[in-house]
């Protein structure tokens, strides 16, 4: 049961992390504009226009 | 009631982006390169019941169009209804920011003129009169001091105003602009007509100037004072030095280095035991526990224990820009960078690249021209980071224990060697028809502001972060089952998978002199992390507990010595397996963050590739010709 649990955690983690670094790659998104208050747009940590 | 949409527009280094803040709260980069924002900035704020929307513009010196920022700039203010379109003016370089009000004014925009920095004008002894200005050029103009909040509700109650309706043009701008007009319509070449509408616009700063403004001799400013010191041309090298080193020991030796150790212990000692045993008595299966300690623990935590050096790095680097020195750096190594094919900007990434290469990717952001930044970027991986430095110290201690301290020195060296030739390259094939401006204007020293310099380090560190729980977290898992399993199912790391894929990587170094499948695992899983080249030749070589640190390389080697490793390696072929370590493919976090900064799959395919390839050769030269000369 309890491998169960942590391989299920471990699965789903997996899975963020997958979509994650395929949506940052996809979208040409960076990690350092992925809070919420910039929204991918903008942030203020870059300064180069992102290519969409 | 409809949102009133205000535009922030100005030079590099007016202060705009403070202001932003001040009207917005929203967080953006503040520091003293000139042109740090480029790319467009929405903030928005509400006052007297009405919502107002902000754009901060990039800063630029003019609007003709020929950079991305003025096209920018230009495309924005002639396609989108605005209300107001604030012209953000340095007050102590009033004469050189009219250029950019006067081109605006004659596209017919209406500007609400802000003279900012009004304190500093008034220090350097100018005086400008409000009143005089409003006359002169018919547009209304307000004084503010940067950082300041009485400034920004001044300036919210003009956008809430309806002010702008009671100005227009003065006959002076008019007359202006028909003359413009007549220069535009004659028939001379454009470069004639460029140069005589320069000339119309200077008469008319003068003009303006002599009417609104006035200026007494005070001396010599304090930034000037500091510059004969800082920026002197016999001091200013070793004083930069000197500061460097001192930010270099602050970040791997006084504060991030303990922290980071003291991260590591946590982590890889404390943390590890505690998840082992709590996993093995919840009768977790030994495949699973292995997965979560040795592969996810291991890896991420591994990436995890340099986020201090990270931080710490960041602060003083933010530190340093916000004071004003950063753009001093530049100015002083200019000369020296030129001959790499860079300019003097170039500096800061490629000296962060000893210590990490991914900050030092990601400080290449702070390059003006796309040609600089897209070299400095793809150079940088040759020099040796830190992660690195474990390899060169135990091949060192082990194949060259008398001059092991020389060897590492040659490697340092080489590295940056291969970074110059490959910048002198870059700039002159790939990246030959870009223009590399280097348009450095100095800012005034000043005390940064603390607030600033937290949130710069921070949006600069979290990416590290969250690439720690995404990318490195994967990459974890990956090499856990590639070590552990092959296509029967759970083996001996020796008939694993990544025993199999480093046996036909080690197919590529026959004529390197280090074509065991052992050294081949170990390249392939370094280009996961640089750190587990030694881990996994300690691994795989039966000496498990092989220490990764640079300190303890005398110890390690001393325990390789009595591997298979000393057989199966030569003095010669160590020095090529080094060369190779030293300047092949960049990890996958700085390759990740290569295709982040340079915009695509592509340049982080060609930096992989190009690399490789460079190692390939530089390393079978090594071994050929060390071979031909009897070694």
């Amino acid at each position: 049961m309890a491998t169960f649990i942590v391989a299920a955690v471990l699965a789903v983690a997996l899975f963020f992390a997958l979509r994650h670094i395929y949506r940052n790659f996809h979208e040409g998104k960076s990690d350092c504009c992925g809070a919420s208050e910039c929204s991918g747009s903008c942030c203020g940590c870059h300064s180069v226009p992102e290519k969409k | 009631m409809a949102t009133i949409a205000v535009a922030l527009t100005g030079n590099p280094n007016t202060g705009k982006s403070t202001i932003f803040n001040e009207l917005t709260g929203a967080r953006q980069k503040i520091g003293n390169w000139p042109g740090v924002t480029v790319d467009k900035k929405v903030g928005y704020a509400r006052h007297q019941d009405r919502a107002i929307s902000i754009v901060d513009l990039p800063g630029t010196y003019s609007i003709n169009a020929r950079s991305p920022e003025e096209k920018i700039v230009i495309d924005y203010l002639m396609n989108n209804k605005l209300d107001l379109v604030m012209d953000v003016v340095d007050s102590s370089n009033i004469e050189r920011n009219l250029f950019l009000t006067v081109q605006l004014l004659e596209k017919g925009i209406p500007l609400l003129i802000d003279l900012n920095m009004a304190d500093d004008a008034e220090r350097r002894g100018i005086k400008i009169d409000c009143r005089k200005l409003e006359d002169a050029l018919g547009m209304p103009v307000v004084q503010t001091v940067g950082r300041s909040s009485k400034s920004a509700r001044k300036l919210l109650d003009i956008f809430t105003s309806t002010v702008m309706s009671n100005y227009e043009p003065s006959q002076l701008v008019k007359d202006h602009i028909i003359k413009v007009q007549e220069i535009e319509a004659s028939g001379k070449t454009e470069s004639e007509k460029q140069e005589e509408i320069i000339e119309a616009r200077y008469a008319l700063i003068d003009t303006v100037i002599a009417q609104a403004v006035t200026m007494s001799n005070v001396g010599q400013t304090k930034s000037e004072k500091i510059d004969r010191f800082l920026a002197n041309g016999v001091l200013a090298l070793p004083i930069f030095l000197a500061i460097m080193y001192g930010v270099f020991m602050i970040t791997f030796e006084w504060i991030g280095q303990p922290i980071a150790d003291a991260l590591d212990s946590l982590i890889n000692e404390d943390f590890l035991d505690f998840a082992t045993d709590a996993l093995t008595d919840a009768g977790v299966a030994e495949w699973l526990v292995s997965l979560v300690c040795d592969g996810i623990i291991g890896g991420v935590g591994a990436v995890l224990t340099f986020v201090p050096l990270i931080f710490v790095l960041f602060f003083c680097l933010s530190f340093l820009d916000g004071t004003g020195y950063m753009a001093r750096i530049a100015f002083i190594m200019d000369p020296i960078m030129r001959r790499c094919g860079l300019t003097g900007k170039g500096i800061m990434p490629l000296m962060m690249g000893f210590g990490c290469g991914v900050p030092a990717i990601m400080g290449a952001r702070a390059l003006d021209s796309e040609k600089d930044r897209m070299v400095s970027i793809l150079v940088t991986p040759f020099l040796t980071c830190g992660a690195k430095l474990p390899i060169m110290a135990l091949f060192a201690a082990m194949f060259f224990p008398d001059n092991a301290a020389n060897v590492v020195f040659a490697m340092y060296i080489s590295g940056v060697i291969m970074a110059i030739i490959a910048a002198k390259g870059l700039g002159s094939s790939i990246f030959k028809d870009k223009g590399s401006t280097f348009l450095l204007e100095l800012p005034p020293y000043r005390m940064p502001d603390m607030k600033s310099v937290l949130l710069e380090t921070w949006d600069k560190g979290k990416g590290y972060l969250v690439k720690a729980g995404t990318i490195i977290f994967a990459a974890s898992v990956l090499l856990w089952v590639l070590s552990n399993y092959n296509f029967d199912g759970p083996c001996e790391i020796d008939e694993s998978i990544l025993a199999v894929l480093g046996g036909w990587m080690s197919n590529l170094f026959v004529f390197h002199g280090f074509a065991t499948w052992e050294s081949g695992a170990a390249l392939l899983s370094g280009i996961m992390a640089k750190e587990t080249v030694v881990a996994t030749i300690g691994v795989l070589y039966g000496a498990a507990d092989v220490s990764t640190e640079a300190a303890d390389a005398v110890e390690s080697a001393g325990q390789m010595m009595q591997t298979g490793m000393a057989t199966s390696f030569t003095a010669l072929s160590a020095l090529a397996f080094m060369v190779f370590s030293q300047l092949y493919t960049p990890c996958v976090t700085a390759l990740g963050t290569i295709k982040k900064e340079a915009g695509g799959w592509k340049w982080m395919a060609f930096s992989a590739v190009y690399m490789f390839v460079i190692a390939w050769v530089v390393s079978l030269l090594v071994y050929q010709i060390g071979r031909l000369l009897g070694f």
